[in-house]
């Protein structure tokens, strides 16, 4: 076995610029498409809750279809298919002094849309977890529906949300390399591109593989701080050490969670 | 000690629905200002439903309910009102629940404050001060800091009761708030609620203490299978029962 170690140390260590401008497009991409995807998913999850039932029967066609299909699909629909059928080209586009690529929008679009069916079933899932004394009391005290929610139930299903949110940001920041295929100059194009021009593939996608280990274990450490900033303000005492957690030993610890109900 | 004025809470001819079931069957009640009025009857009887109707928790299939006046679900050309409408509505409704409901993320004192900031637009200082004052009445001022997982039954019931209290509604509507409590607390809350009708709070009560209707209440009402089948002062239901169903009930909880 020849393994380049001098390539590799210089790789991972002084990565080139096109290496680096993959990496924050995979970060980027990540960030925006989930940001958007929680909106989407948001909206989603309420027209699950709407009292018309066309919206509630729209909504699951949505959830079905997209759940159902695979991202890649959805991707080059999205990118190649509705150019083709005349139906949206996209185009690139300077944005606050950022030029984005056709392809980058696509992306955002293709994950936004695949992530928000998935978000959809986590918040209706965290709404559905909080127990209808609690909408009556608040609905008692003559809080609209909007601060209902605003103040009474999103607060408490943040608890039973956030860990699947967590976990599908670090899913999505692995997915971005799907995004190759549609030729976005992510992590994974990139190496790609180094890869067969140095023809050091083993040495390079293990520093790709680094890179991408690093990013989901700093957002691990951000969704600890962040689960744990919840639970203290829930007035839950409760910690997961982070080796568990990056171990994955998380289930035990889930279930001797102390219950939000109040005891009577 | 009743005024004569148009009656505070009035339920005309109301009946309710539930999964195929009559559970209310053409109810009238009216009840005037400072009255404390207890319902009781056996399970089953109509009774929650009853007073969960008169804040609009449950939709009665006809009939109308009056708070104040105003219907509770229909603006003035009969059409149902909008749920904004309906909150604004529900404001002078207090509802003291079997199961308190408490919001877990909050400690009691802002249980308290909580709704009158976000629905009152009280400014957040004098809502804490009244909410401390609240909590002090019902016995909890030592208590404003903790979470309702950290308090008894009891203690969570007197910090619900203090938490309708805080939007000043015109009627307190309480359903069993002592049934899923221990023996040994039940006596503080029905303490907290003696001291209310003491001060002519305006009270519909569903309850199974009848020690606490024999003292607290100005009116019984006995209910059997969606009907209200008696209506009188405690001290002539109790010695003299008319309906035969009241006198049976009464044998079986004495």
């Amino acid at each position: 076995m020849q393994f380049d170690w001098q390539f590799f140390w210089k790789s991972l260590f002084t990565p080139s610029d096109t290496f680096l401008d993959g990496l924050a497009l995979t970060i980027g991409i990540s960030l925006v498409a989930m940001i958007l995807a929680i909106l989407l998913g948001l909206v989603i999850a309420l027209m699950r809750r709407s009292p018309f039932a066309l919206v509630r029967g729209f909504a699951s066609v949505y959830i079905w279809v997209i759940r159902g299909t695979p991202l890649l699909v959805q991707l080059v629909i999205i990118y190649t298919g509705f150019a083709a059928v005349g139906i949206y080209q996209f185009n690139d586009v300077s944005l606050l002094g950022l030029s984005l690529k056709a392809a980058v929008q696509a992306a955002v679009v293709g994950l936004m849309v695949n992530e928000s069916a998935y978000i959809a079933e986590i918040i209706r899932a965290g709404l559905d977890s909080v127990p209808k004394g609690q909408f009556e009391a608040a609905a008692s005290l003559g809080m609209t529906p909007g601060k209902l929610m605003r103040w009474i139930i999103v607060p408490q299903s943040l608890r039973v949300m956030v860990p699947p949110l967590g976990n599908s940001f670090n899913g999505m920041m692995k997915t971005t390399s799907v995004l190759s295929v549609i030729g976005v100059s992510e992590m994974f194009l990139v190496t790609q591109s180094i890869s067969s021009a140095t023809f050091h593939t083993f040495e390079i996608f293990i520093v790709a593989a680094i890179y991408y280990l690093a990013l989901t274990t700093i957002w691990t450490f951000i969704q600890a701080w962040i689960e744990n900033r919840l639970a203290r303000q829930l007035g839950i005492e409760q910690r997961v050490s982070i080796v568990s957690r990056l171990l994955g030993a998380r289930r035990a610890a889930a279930a001797a969670t102390p219950t939000l109900q109040p005891h009577g | 000690m009743t005024a004569t004025t148009e009656p505070i809470v009035s339920v005309r001819n109301a009946c309710c629905m539930l999964g195929g079931k009559r559970v209310l069957d053409e109810v009238n009640l009216d009840v005037e200002r400072g009255q404390v009025v207890v319902l009781i009857g056996p399970s089953g009887a109509g009774k929650t439903t009853l007073l969960r109707s008169i804040n609009h928790l449950e939709e009665l299939s006809s009939g109308e309910v009056l708070v104040g006046g105003v219907s509770i679900a229909h603006g003035a050309h009969g059409k149902k009102i909008g749920t904004t409408e309906l909150a604004r509505r529900r404001r002078e409704i207090g509802f003291v629940f079997q199961h308190f409901n408490l919001f877990p993320h909050m400690t009691a004192c802002e249980n308290v404050w909580n709704a009158p900031v976000r629905v009152l637009g009280q400014p957040k200082a004098e809502a804490r001060q009244n909410a401390l004052a609240l909590l002090d009445r019902v016995g909890l001022a030592d208590k404003a800091d903790s979470r309702p997982s950290q308090l008894s039954g009891g203690q969570q019931q007197r910090v619900a009761i203090a938490r309708a209290l805080a939007m000043r509604p015109r009627v307190m509507l309480f359903d069993e708030p002592t049934s899923a409590l221990d023996v040994e607390m039940v006596g503080e809350v029905l303490e907290v609620m003696r001291e209310l009708a003491r001060e002519q709070m305006t009270m519909v009560v569903v309850t199974h203490e009848m020690r606490f209707a024999r003292d607290a209440a100005d009116r019984i009402i006995v209910m059997d299978a969606g009907r209200i089948i008696e209506d009188a002062p405690p001290d002539e239901l109790f010695a003299h029962p008319k309906n035969e169903r009241t006198k049976s009930f009464l044998s079986t909880i004495n």
